[in-house]
């Protein structure tokens, strides 16, 4: 069979599947297999399944299809291929089904900023901190984060806030306050 | 159906080529000239002239002479680089009602868009006449570090002069195919390319047939131009001692000495020093003819353009670092582009590297021939090997936040394509309508980054504030064409965008130029 058809019918199928697949799986790999196996794999799979593989005299709809499908091997790729990253996603999957989204939940939960304190002090005064922003007082925040930092030095989600919030100050210094009504978090 | 072709649409000159019985050829026009100059003349009749006989009247009229619409595609009038052209160029800039850049020639407004199209429209049918058939579909290059607004110009460009445009290509990973395609070599590469209006510097991994973009980064206003005006620059500082006049603002002045300075450094490929004579470069007020002459060597010539140079290393510093790579892990360095040509970018690319650049590449043409190889893969269902490119996005993609900060979507050197979603939540109590406006760029401020486009999302509950929440989701495909999507989680409605329908030209401009290019399809290119 021609191997741009083979390509187009195998695309179909991953795509039904999409929702199923995880990253090993798409990759056609087994979850404890070697780092050095992901390279290859990633490369295989890319040279098949690549949009542009199938591209001659594709419909719109086969090609938002190959581009689908690719996005998500692109991203297995991206997180598989860096050993840190995948151990990160092999302990979201070892803790399996429900468990997952725990951890799924307890990781954004991390990120989201009205839950980043992990010390009463520093809850107090990060609070604040949010407060001000809110407020649009980013100079206030940055004061009350610089706190927060005291009893929480190592506090990632604090530093970045505190950097966000000398820059929104400074930003506002020069005349140019926020016209934008939307603020991440 | 017609051909399928590649056009590499440069600053200073533009080639074109196509895969024939399975190998890529360059299509030379009825000379046997490879290359074409992308220059624009219009007349007062708006009679268009392209290609080598504009460039003849490049110095009778150079205030309707355009050699550089490429640098103006999908630029803010107010661009810093906008208005350095303003400065240095004869013929007319404007804003036009949107604040792109447009061009004034004769009183009437073109867009670089519509000037870039005829360059496009006279490769076309240099490829006609070479092939013996219609040509009705391109892959046509860019630097690599043109942003998704110039991207989707140059589409339109491509559009307006009468071809499908199949893919929008980075000009370095073009070179590396022109390169690899076929040799079965498993390396990994550096392509600095260093064209008329812009530099760029890629570094791939070729395995085989797969051609991986690890990283790459640019300046898009970095070229040839450049050293020509940093020469003219001392020109004029010498005819200015000469005479004793300032003659800064002198527009033709200046122009005679910028093509002067474009003689001098091709002389200096060849010879070690070359004189510059120009007959009349002033007329003085007492209506006195002052004629310009001096003497530049290699060695005089270098030390001008010495900066432009440190600048290209620094962006291939800046590309190593963001693949985790040095000058030691590359395997092998392809120079691209017109001024690789000159002895002294030569000699400094292989100090840089401590290798002696590939010879296997032709500067001026391994772009549109990469450019063919993928126009073929891209139209051709055949068993014959094929290449599969995967390239990177140049400039990470952000919306903007509260504060006017930029949150990253999808970093640089993401390879695409890929998707990328976050959450994003109303500041304000009672806030019905959240706008999410898309920035590209490194900058942490809005305002220093460029601006892709905005959408509103209005309609929305009233909530206290953080109480609504809206998905913004960012698709890319492989054209580096973003698709942006806003669904906020309580009435689910749904706002999008696509960066390709914002691109250059508003609706009726579009529809006058198009009207335009069909009055000029019967007039004498």
């Amino acid at each position: 069979m021609d191997p741009r058809l083979r390509a187009r019918i195998e695309i179909d199928t991953i795509h039904e599947l999409l929702p199923e697949l995880d990253h090993y799986r798409i990759l056609g790999l087994a979850q404890e297999c070697a780092q050095a196996d992901i390279e290859p794999a990633f490369r295989g799979e890319t040279r098949r399944l690549h949009p542009d593989r199938t591209a001659a005299g594709a419909s719109p709809e086969q090609r938002t299809k190959a581009n689908e499908v690719f996005r998500a091997l692109n991203e297995a790729g991206r997180i598989l291929r860096d050993p840190d990253s995948r151990a990160a996603y092999d302990a979201q999957l070892r803790s399996g089904g429900a468990a997952a989204e725990e951890v799924r939940r307890a990781a954004e939960a991390s990120k989201d900023p009205a839950k980043a304190a992990r010390t009463p002090k520093g809850e107090k005064h990060w609070k604040m901190a949010l407060q001000n922003w809110n407020d649009e007082d980013f100079n206030g925040a940055a004061m009350n984060i610089q706190f927060a930092l005291q009893f929480e030095p190592q506090n990632e989600v604090f530093k970045e806030w505190l950097q966000k919030a000398k820059d929104a100050w400074n930003e506002k210094k020069r005349g140019k306050g926020s016209t934008y009504k939307i603020r991440l978090g | 159906m017609g051909i399928a072709v590649g056009i590499d649409l440069g600053t200073s000159n533009s080639c074109a080529a196509a895969v024939v019985d399975g190998r890529p050829v360059v299509l030379a026009d009825e000379e046997g000239r490879r290359t074409q100059p992308s220059v624009v003349a219009i007349g007062h009749n708006r009679s268009v002239v392209v290609g080598t006989r504009a460039r003849r009247q490049f110095l009778h009229a150079p205030e309707a002479t355009v050699n550089s619409a490429k640098r103006l595609i999908g630029r803010k009038f107010h661009a810093e680089e906008v208005q350095w052209l303003l400065q240095h160029s004869a013929f007319g800039i404007t804003e036009g009602e949107n604040g792109d850049a447009r061009l004034r020639i004769h009183g009437v407004i073109y867009s670089p868009e519509e000037i870039a199209a005829h360059v496009l429209r006279h490769m076309k049918s240099i490829a006609e006449r070479a092939l013996g058939e219609e040509v009705d579909r391109a892959v046509v290059t860019v630097p690599a570090y043109f942003n998704d607004l110039q991207r989707a110009g140059t589409r339109q460009a491509v559009e307006l002069a009468g071809m499908e445009c199949l893919r929008v290509l980075n000009e370095p990973t073009a070179a590396a195919l022109a390169y690899g395609y076929g040799t079965g070599q498993r390396q990994k590469v550096a392509v600095y390319d260093l064209g008329g209006g812009t530099f760029d510097v890629s570094i791939l991994r070729i395995d085989d047939d797969l051609f991986e973009v690890v990283s790459t980064a640019g300046n898009t206003f970095l070229g040839g131009d450049d050293f020509d005006y940093a020469a003219a620059d001392n020109f004029l500082s010498m005819l200015e001692r000469d005479v004793g006049s300032s003659l800064k603002d002198n527009r033709l002045v200046r122009m005679r000495l910028r093509d002067a300075a474009e003689h001098a450094k091709i002389a200096l490929t060849e010879a070690e020093e070359v004189e510059v004579h120009v007959p009349a470069a002033w007329r003085s007020g007492d209506g006195r003819e002052h004629e310009f002459r001096t003497r530049v060597n290699r060695f005089i010539y270098a030390s001008w353009t010495l900066p432009l140079v440190r600048r290209t290393f620094e962006v291939c510093d800046e590309a190593l670092r963001n693949a985790g790579m040095t000058t030691r892990q590359v395997d092998d360095v392809l120079l691209v582009g017109g001024m690789t040509r000159y002895p002294m970018v030569r000699e400094a690319v292989e100090r840089y590297f401590g290798r002696i650049p590939s010879q296997a590449v032709n500067p001026d043409e391994a772009v549109a021939i990469g450019a063919a190889i993928q126009a073929w893969n891209l139209t051709t269902v055949s068993d014959a090997p094929s290449s599969v490119l995967l390239d990177v996005t140049p400039q990470t993609l952000s919306v903007r936040t509260v504060g006017g900060l930029c949150e990253p979507l999808i970093k640089r050197n993401s390879s695409v394509p890929t998707e990328a979603t976050k959450y994003f939540h109303t500041a304000f109590d009672q806030q019905t309508e959240v706008r999410i406006a898309v920035y590209q760029g490194e900058d942490r401020r809005a305002e220093s980054n460029e601006c892709l486009g905005e959408f509103v999302i209005e309609d929305l509950p009233p909530l206290p504030r953080g109480q609504l929440r809206v998905r913004v989701s960012f698709e890319l495909d492989s054209d580096g064409i973003l698709n942006v999507r806003g669904v906020d989680d309580q009435v689910g409605k749904e706002r999008s965008i696509r960066v390709e329908a914002r691109g250059g030209l508003e609706k009726h401009e579009l529809d006058a130029a198009r009207a335009r290019a069909q009055d000029d399809s019967g007039a004498v290119r």
